[in-house]
C-alpha cells in the first residue's frame, strides 16, 4: 500500500514538474503557461515528491524507507516519460488541437 | 588546458565508459539477475518444493549430518528460508576419516535436504548462484584477476558517472526528453533518460560495489597495521578457533531454544546459518549467524553456543563504526535486506543500469557513423566497437536464456552437469560474437536480438515440456514462483523481439535515406 501511494504521488510530482516545462506544455497541457503558473506547478511537483518520501519515511522506516523512496522516484520518471513518450510519437496535428 | 573543462568531461566519460563499457554491461546484467538469485535458484531445481518451519527443518537437517556424517570436525547448515525451501549442508570431515580415505580430497561432504531432513536428489547445477558470482569473479580466470578487473571497471563507471554529470549539461532541463525514431538524437535520450532516472542508485551501487572489494583494492591500510594479511581477517570475521575435541561423547541440545534465544537478542531477525563444531563431543559449539535479511547491514553478528549445555558463551557482531559502515554499504549493494516491493525496484533500476550502458555503446558507434568519411568501410576501430557491441549488448542476454535451457534440456545424469550449463551459457556468447563478425553489422543486430528473443521465448515452451511445473500449473496451485519465472522470460522474448524489429525497421529507414543521398548525389 505504502508503495502504490508513494508511486503515484511521485508520478502526480513529475507529471507537475514536466507540465511546468515551457518545452513540454504545449504537449502536456495543450497551451503555453505563463511563467506564474510554471511556477506554482513546479512548486506543487516538489511538494508532491516531498509528500512521497514522507509517506515511504512513515510507511517503512527511515532506512528502507529513504532507499525505497529513490526506487519509487525511478519508477514514477520511467512512466512519465514512457507516457509523454506515446502522446509525442501521435501525429503532430492532434496536439495541436489541445488533447488531454 | 586549452579545452574546456566540460568537454575534457566530455572526452572522459567517452572513453572511460567504452573501455569498460562491455565489462560492465555484463556486470549489470548478471548482478541484476542475481538480485533473484534465489528465485533463479530453485527455478533450477525443480524436484525440490518444500516450505516449513525453520527450527523444525534445521533440527532435522541436524538429524540427517548425525546420521551422514557424525564424526565431522564442523558441520554448515544453511536452514530453509522464505526464498529458499531446502537446507544446504556441508561438512568437514574429522582428521581420522580424511586419513581413512587415504587422501587429501574432501570428497563428497555436501547435500542439500528438504524441511523434513530427506536428501533431496536436485539436478547438479548452480542455478543463480553462477550469476551472482560471475557478477564479481567472471568465469574461466583466477578470482584475484577477475576481481581486480571489475574493481577497475568499477571505478572507471564511478568516473564516467561523474564525468557524465558534469558533461550532461542539461540534465534537468532533458529529464522527461525521451524522442524514439530520430537516430543519433534517440540513443542520447535513452542514454540521458536511463542514467537519470536511477542515477541515485547507480551512484550508491557503483561505490558501495568497491567498498565490498575494499580490502583487495586498497591493502594499505592491512599491510600498514598487521604482520600478515591473515591476522587481520581473523579478527575482523572470527572463523571459530579449532577447539580441541574432549573425547567424552556429549548429545547436542535442541536447536529450536537457540535459535528462539538468538531471534529475542536480534530484535526477531532470524538465523540465516548455522555451524556445529565438534559435533556429538562435549566441547562442540553451535554458532548461530544472524540471517542477512533482517537488516541492511550484513555483517553477520553471530552468538556461541555450548553444544552440550545450550550455554550461551560469546557473540560477537559488527565492531566499531567503520565496520558497521561497511557492513551497511555492502548490505545495501547487495539489497538481501529488501522484501518483495524494494527487491523489484532493484531489479528495474539494474535493467536501467543496462540499458544505460547498452544505449552509451550505441551512442559511441551512433555518433561516429554520421561522421565516418567512407561508411562502406568504416576504419578498424570503429568496425570492432560495433561487432563487440552485438556480442555484449544481444549476445550475454542470449547466453543467460542458453543457460536456462540447458539446465533443462541436458540429460539429468550427466558428469559435470552443473559445469555444461554455465559452458553452454558461453557457448551461446561466443557464437553470437562470431556471428556479429561473420554478418554484415545491421542484419547481425537484428539476427542476434531475434535470436535472443526467440531463446527466451524457448524457455517457457522448454519447460512446459520437460518439468511438471509452469505457468499454467503455478496459476492452479499457487506455485507463484514458476508464474513469475515464465511470466519474466516472456517479458524479455516480447523486449528483444521489439528491439530486433526496431533495428530491422531502422534499418529500412536508413536504406531510405541512402538511396535519397545517393539520388541527390547523381542529379547534382
Amino acid at each position: 500500500m505504502t508503495h502504490l501511494i508513494a508511486i503515484a504521488l511521485c508520478i502526480t510530482g513529475f507529471a507537475s514538474l514536466c507540465a511546468a516545462m515551457p518545452r513540454h506544455q504545449r504537449m502536456v497541457v495543450g497551451r503555453l503557461l505563463g511563467d506564474a503558473a510554471g511556477f506554482r506547478l513546479r512548486l506543487a511537483g516538489g511538494a508532491a515528491l516531498l509528500l512521497a518520501l514522507a509517506v515511504d519515511l512513515a510507511g517503512l522506516g527511515a532506512a528502507y524507507g529513504a532507499i525505497t523512496w529513490c526506487g519509487h522516484l525511478t519508477v514514477a520518471a520511467a512512466l512519465v516519460v514512457a507516457r509523454l513518450n506515446r502522446a509525442s510519437s501521435r501525429p503532430s496535428s492532434k496536439h495541436r488541437a489541445g488533447d488531454r | 588546458m586549452r579545452q574546456g573543462f566540460r568537454q575534457s568531461m566530455a572526452w572522459l566519460h567517452t572513453w572511460a565508459g567504452l573501455l569498460c563499457g562491455w565489462l560492465l554491461f555484463a556486470m549489470f546484467v548478471t548482478g541484476t539477475a542475481a538480485y533473484f538469485q534465489d528465485e533463479i535458484g530453485r527455478w533450477m531445481k525443480p524436484e525440490v518444493h518444500a516450505n516449513p518451519d525453520r527450527a523444525a527443518a534445521t533440527q532435522a537437517a541436524i538429524g540427517y549430518l548425525q546420521a551422514t556424517a557424525p564424526n565431522a570436525d564442523i558441520w554448515y547448515i544453511a536452514p530453509p528460508s522464505a526464498r529458499t525451501p531446502t537446507a544446504d549442508l556441508f561438512w568437514q570431515p574429522g582428521k581420522d576419516e580424511i586419513a581413512a580415505r587415504g587422501t587429501r580430497q574432501r570428497g563428497d561432504t555436501s547435500a542439500i535436504v528438504d524441511g523434513y531432513g530427506r536428501p533431496v536428489t536436485v539436478r547438479d547445477t548452480k542455478g543463480g548462484w553462477f550469476l551472482y558470482r560471475f557478477h564479481f569473479d567472471l568465469h574461466y580466470m583466477p578470482v584475484l584477476w577477475a576481481r581486480y578487473l571489475v574493481g577497475i571497471a568499477s571505478m572507471f563507471m564511478l568516473i564516467a558517472i561523474l564525468s557524465g554529470i558534469v558533461t550532461h549539461k542539461k540534465i534537468f532541463a532533458d529529464f522527461f526528453m525521451l524522442r524514439f525514431g530520430k537516430g543519433q538524437r534517440s540513443w542520447l535520450d535513452a542514454h540521458n533518460v536511463t542514467a537519470v532516472f536511477a542515477l541515485p542508485f547507480y551512484l550508491m551501487i557503483t561505490y558501495t560495489g568497491l567498498v565490498t572489494l575494499a580490502t583487495q583494492l586498497m591493502p594499505f591500510g592491512v599491510i600498514a597495521n598487521y604482520a600478515s594479511p591473515g591476522t587481520f581477517f581473523n579478527e575482523v570475521f572470527p572463523a571459530g578457533k579449532p577447539v580441541e575435541r574432549a573425547g567424552v561423547a556429549a548429545p547436542l541440545v535442541p536447536i529450536a531454544p537457540l535459535m528462539a534465544a538468538a531471534a529475542a537478542r536480534w530484535d526477531g531477525a532470524g538465523v540465516g546459518s548455522v555451524r556445529v563444531t565438534n559435533p556429538g563431543d562435549r566441547s562442540a559449539l553451535v554458532t548461530l549467524t544472524r540471517a542477512p535479511g533482517s537488516a541492511i547491514g550484513s555483517s553477520g553478528d553471530t552468538l556461541i553456543f555450548s553444544g552440550a549445555t545450550g550455554a550461551l558463551l560469546d557473540q560477537s557482531g559488527a565492531t566499531g563504526g567503520a565496520m558497521a559502515t561497511q557492513a551497511v554499504m555492502i548490505g545495501l549493494h547487495a539489497g538481501r535486506f529488501a522484501g518483495w516491493g524494494l527487491r523489484w525496484l532493484y531489479f528495474l533500476s539494474g535493467v536501467a543500469g543496462a540499458v544505460m550502458v547498452g544505449s552509451g555503446l550505441v551512442l559511441w558507434t551512433a555518433k561516429r557513423r554520421a561522421k565516418l568519411p567512407d561508411p562502406a568501410h568504416p576504419p578498424f576501430g570503429f568496425r570492432l566497437v560495433a561487432r563487440l557491441n552485438i556480442a555484449a549488448i544481444a549476445g550475454l542476454p542470449a547466453g543467460i536464456a542458453g543457460y536456462f535451457l540447458a539446465n533443462r534440456l541436458l540429460p539429468l545424469v550427466m558428469e559435470q552437469r552443473a559445469a555444461w550449463e554455465i559452458h553452454c551459457l558461453f557457448i551461446v556468447w561466443g557464437a553470437t560474437l562470431v556471428w556479429a563478425i561473420a554478418r554484415p553489422e545491421r542484419r547481425a543486430w537484428i539476427e542476434s536480438l531475434a535470436a535472443a528473443a526467440l531463446l527466451f521465448a524457448a524457455v517457457p515452451i522448454v519447460n512446459a515440456v520437460t518439468v511438471p511445473r509452469n505457468l499454467l500449473t503455478g496459476l492452479l496451485s499457487g506455485d507463484w514462483l514458476f508464474v513469475a519465472f515464465d511470466l519474466a522470460m516472456i517479458t524479455l522474448a516480447v523486449g528483444f523481439g521489439f528491439a530486433a524489429r526496431k533495428a530491422a525497421h531502422a534499418k529500412a529507414i536508413s536504406s531510405r535515406r541512402a538511396r535519397r543521398a545517393a539520388r541527390a548525389m547523381a542529379t547534382a
